[in-house]
């Protein structure tokens, strides 16, 4: 980095400052040495003395720094020569022998210093580097628990704020040139409050700019681009978290590579999205085909009749007894009937899967739903009343649900029990309040019933269990789940006690029941008296 | 047979050719007079001009939306109008009954079940204009509207202010669909609005007083997401 920024100058002289007060406890210690060896020692002591100098010296240089241990070096040379060599009082040296040990004396002081501070210099580094990997770290393990954008944005921030003690926010980059919104450490923030030029700057040079940097400096914020490996997909903005204060934010190495893994996160996060997105697109393809093979060959038996059966009477009408052409009509409108519901069950579970069913919710009371798919079932196939038994709790709530989808449910449910069983075992509904939130709704049959294993696969889409009598597409439990989920019930199916299938759903009785007013007080009284 | 569908005239609203010819093959061997148009607009002049009986009318036209198109002719004429609808037009259909359509028939339907709507819209239309029929009988029971009663066996029937009034409100309308939307409005005014689930809890209680078994009701018949018909031909 070879930015100078103002802030990094402030601390320069904050630094001086201690550093004269080192300094000056330095000259102190080499006094204090002095004055303790005349006291002690006295003025013949010179060995004594001289290791009393160098461990003062080594002393300061551990505690103190490189300058001070100079300087008490110097000192305690000074001192020395000036109390303790002959001639006392002046800073003469007589013989040679006196001039090595001064001489050396400083030498060791020096050396002992040198040693001293590149061994503090190593232990900070460490210690720096060690609080940048943690930092990393954190912020690494962060973004890796992330489950949503939001979420991995506004961890990140987090992070960042809390190491480098500022207030941090994520620009969004639109894929264009602009940003489409603002992320803090706290949600969705306005782009308002931004330096948008300065940030498109750092975005478009990738290139930190605002304050702190050489670009742009006027910027009351710091922008430091985030770039992955398709360029840059956003700006992280960082300001002083004291508005007031003069300090000045700056990009710090450490904030620079905490922006290049934020950057990485995000990146990885848009791939899984679009791989993901790419799944869903198999798999719509994957029903699609099945849903075009399926279709093609059911669709295709009542077509066929349909077509063989109203191209004889084109043909050959006229030749027919009349039973046979009444037959042949019978046939196509039996056939197309069959198609009809066919397409119809098909249309539902595509709109289904498209999430296009809508749900129309009211109050309805289930006992007209029963009432309308018993009249249904009879019309379509004639049944003896006896076929179906109903068995409805007398005092069901009015539940809040879509009368024509629940409808269709139960049709659905008692098709397939009619189609399933045989044609002269009884198929049983009933309905009760399951407990206080919950309706629930049963379709009982007694005829071969389902292997274990199929019980949950009958809500699969196109399943249709090995044994079936009958010719549908297999969507009807698959669109009876759908519709049943979509009101906030389940839906299951156990075997019926002594065989056959039963399959049950719940409806959940609305939190808040509706309220009747009173009927009009001129109402109060019948009619008919 | 003959005598009685002799001379009325059928509109057909429809713009499909093919379910055209079919209507007009099984209609005329009915006896019916049957005219046809193909868009809104034709529909518009032929109720105008030749002033048909009763008007089948296909909610998906190609140049005005049917659904517009029900106000327009009930401000003309009070001929009936059975509303003819695909499955995906479920919500259009209530539209269409409040608006003051007849009756309405979901695609795809059979010509029976066309012949008996075309039949209960004509003879309900019969008796608009002639003194309202003030007893309604419908299997056991005689609903008196002036004397405000119901008698089944010359036994009075108890019912509630609002009961009667829903069961006149449908009685009124004799195997039609009545819409939940008229029923709410008759019964308790139009500062009700959307509760249908007070038309709900009454019918219950009517079906409970009237029905021998309420989950197979005869005579209340609900028409899911629509509104209740009257059943009287039992």
């Amino acid at each position: 980095m070879t930015h100078d920024p103002p802030a990094q100058r402030e601390r320069r002289t904050w630094r001086s400052r201690g550093a004269l007060l080192r300094d000056f406890l330095g000259l102190a210690t080499a006094g204090v040495a002095t004055a303790l060896g005349l006291w002690l020692g006295g003025r013949g002591d010179l060995t004594n003395t001289a290791v009393g100098y160098l461990f003062v010296i080594a002393l300061v240089s551990m505690r103190l720094g490189f300058r001070p241990a100079i300087l008490a070096g110097i000192a305690s040379a000074l001192c020395f020569d000036y109390f303790f060599l002959p001639p006392y009082g002046s800073f003469n040296i007589d013989n040679g022998r006196d001039l090595v040990t001064e001489v050396s004396m400083f030498g060791v002081a020096i050396f002992v210093s040198t040693l001293n501070e590149r061994l503090r210099r190593q232990a900070r580094s460490a210690r720096l580097s060690e609080r940048r990997t943690e930092s990393l770290y954190t912020l690494v393990r962060d973004l890796a628990d992330a489950h949503s954008l939001d979420e991995l944005s506004i961890a990140g921030l987090r992070q960042i704020e809390s190491v480098a003690m500022v207030s941090a926010r994520i620009l969004v980059r639109n894929g264009g040139d602009h940003f489409k919104c603002a992320l803090s450490s706290g949600g969705r923030v306005s782009l308002e409050t931004e330096d948008v030029a300065a940030a498109q700057w750092a975005a478009q040079h990738l290139e930190p700019a605002g304050q702190g940097t050489r670009n742009l400096s006027t910027a009351n914020t710091c922008y430091v681009p985030l770039i992955g490996e398709r360029g840059c997909i956003g700006v992280l903005a960082i300001r002083s978290r004291d508005c007031t204060s003069t300090a000045v934010v700056w990009p710090s190495s450490l904030i620079q590579a905490m922006a290049r893994q934020l950057a990485m996160a995000i990146e990885r996060f848009w791939l899984s999205d679009e791989k993901h997105i790419a799944e869903i697109e198999a798999e719509t393809e994957r029903i699609r085909n099945a849903v075009l093979s399926s279709v093609s060959h059911d669709l295709r038996t009542p077509l066929t009749v349909i077509t063989s059966a109203s191209s004889t009477l084109v043909e050959h009408g006229d030749r027919l007894q009349v039973a046979a052409r009444t037959e042949m009509a019978r046939l196509i409108n039996e056939e197309a009937k069959h198609l009809s519901e066919l397409l119809k069950s098909l249309l539902d579970v595509t709109r289904l899967q498209a999430g296009k069913l809508s749900v129309n919710r009211d109050w309805e009371s289930l006992e007209e739903v029963v009432a309308s798919v018993l009249r249904r079932v009879d019309e379509r196939k004639g049944l003896g009343e006896w076929r179906l038994r109903t068995d409805l709790q007398d005092d069901l709530p009015l539940l809040e649900i879509d009368a024509t989808l629940i409808e269709q449910v139960l049709l659905n449910l008692i098709s397939n029990a009619l189609t399933y069983s045989g044609t002269d075992l009884p198929i049983e509904i009933n309905i009760s309040s399951h407990d206080e939130s919950d309706v629930l709704v049963s379709v009982t049959d007694h005829g071969k019933g389902l292997r274990t294993e199929d019980l949950t696969r009958i809500f699969d889409k196109f399943y249709r269990s090995g044994n079936t009598p009958g010719s549908g597409l297999g969507l009807g439990l698959t669109l009876a789940r759908g519709i049943v989920e979509a009101h906030g019930g389940k839906i299951w199916a156990s075997p019926t006690p002594g065989g056959g299938l039963t399959v049950q759903f719940t409806l959940p009785v609305s939190a808040t029941p509706m309220v009747m007013e009173e009927e009009t007080s001129e109402g109060a009284r019948a009619w008919s008296r | 047979m003959e005598s009685v569908t002799n001379g009325t005239s059928i509109l057909i609203v429809e713009d499909d050719r093919k379910i055209l010819r079919v209507f007009l093959t099984s209609l005329e061997a009915e006896g019916y007079r049957v005219v046809d148009a193909s868009s809104g607009q034709r529909a518009i002049e032929e109720v105008r001009t030749r002033n048909p009986d009763i008007i089948l009318l296909d909610l998906g036209l190609p140049d005005i939306d049917g659904l517009d198109l029900v106000p327009t002719i009930r401000a003309h004429t009070a001929t009936p109008i059975i509303v003819v609808s695909a499955r995906e037009q479920e919500a259009d259909k209530v539209k269409a009954l409040d608006a003051g359509a007849n009756d309405y028939l979901t695609k795809p339907f059979s010509v029976p079940e066309l012949l008996a709507r075309i039949r209960v819209a004509l003879r309900s239309h019969a008796m608009v204009g002639t003194t309202p029929r003030t007893v309604i009988s419908f299997g056991d029971y005689h609903l008196d509207l002036e004397r405000r009663r119901l008698l089944r066996h010359e036994q009075h029937v108890l019912l509630s202010a609002t009961e009667f009034k829903l069961l006149a409100t449908l009685a009124r309308h004799p195997d039609e669909v009545v819409t939940t939307n008229t029923l709410l409005k008759e019964a308790w005014g139009s500062a009700h609005q959307g509760k249908k689930g007070y038309v709900r809890v009454y019918m219950h209680s009517l079906r409970r007083k009237l029905e021998s078994d309420p989950t197979r009701p005869r005579y209340l018949l609900n028409e899911a997401g629509l509104g209740y018909r009257l059943n009287t031909s039992e």
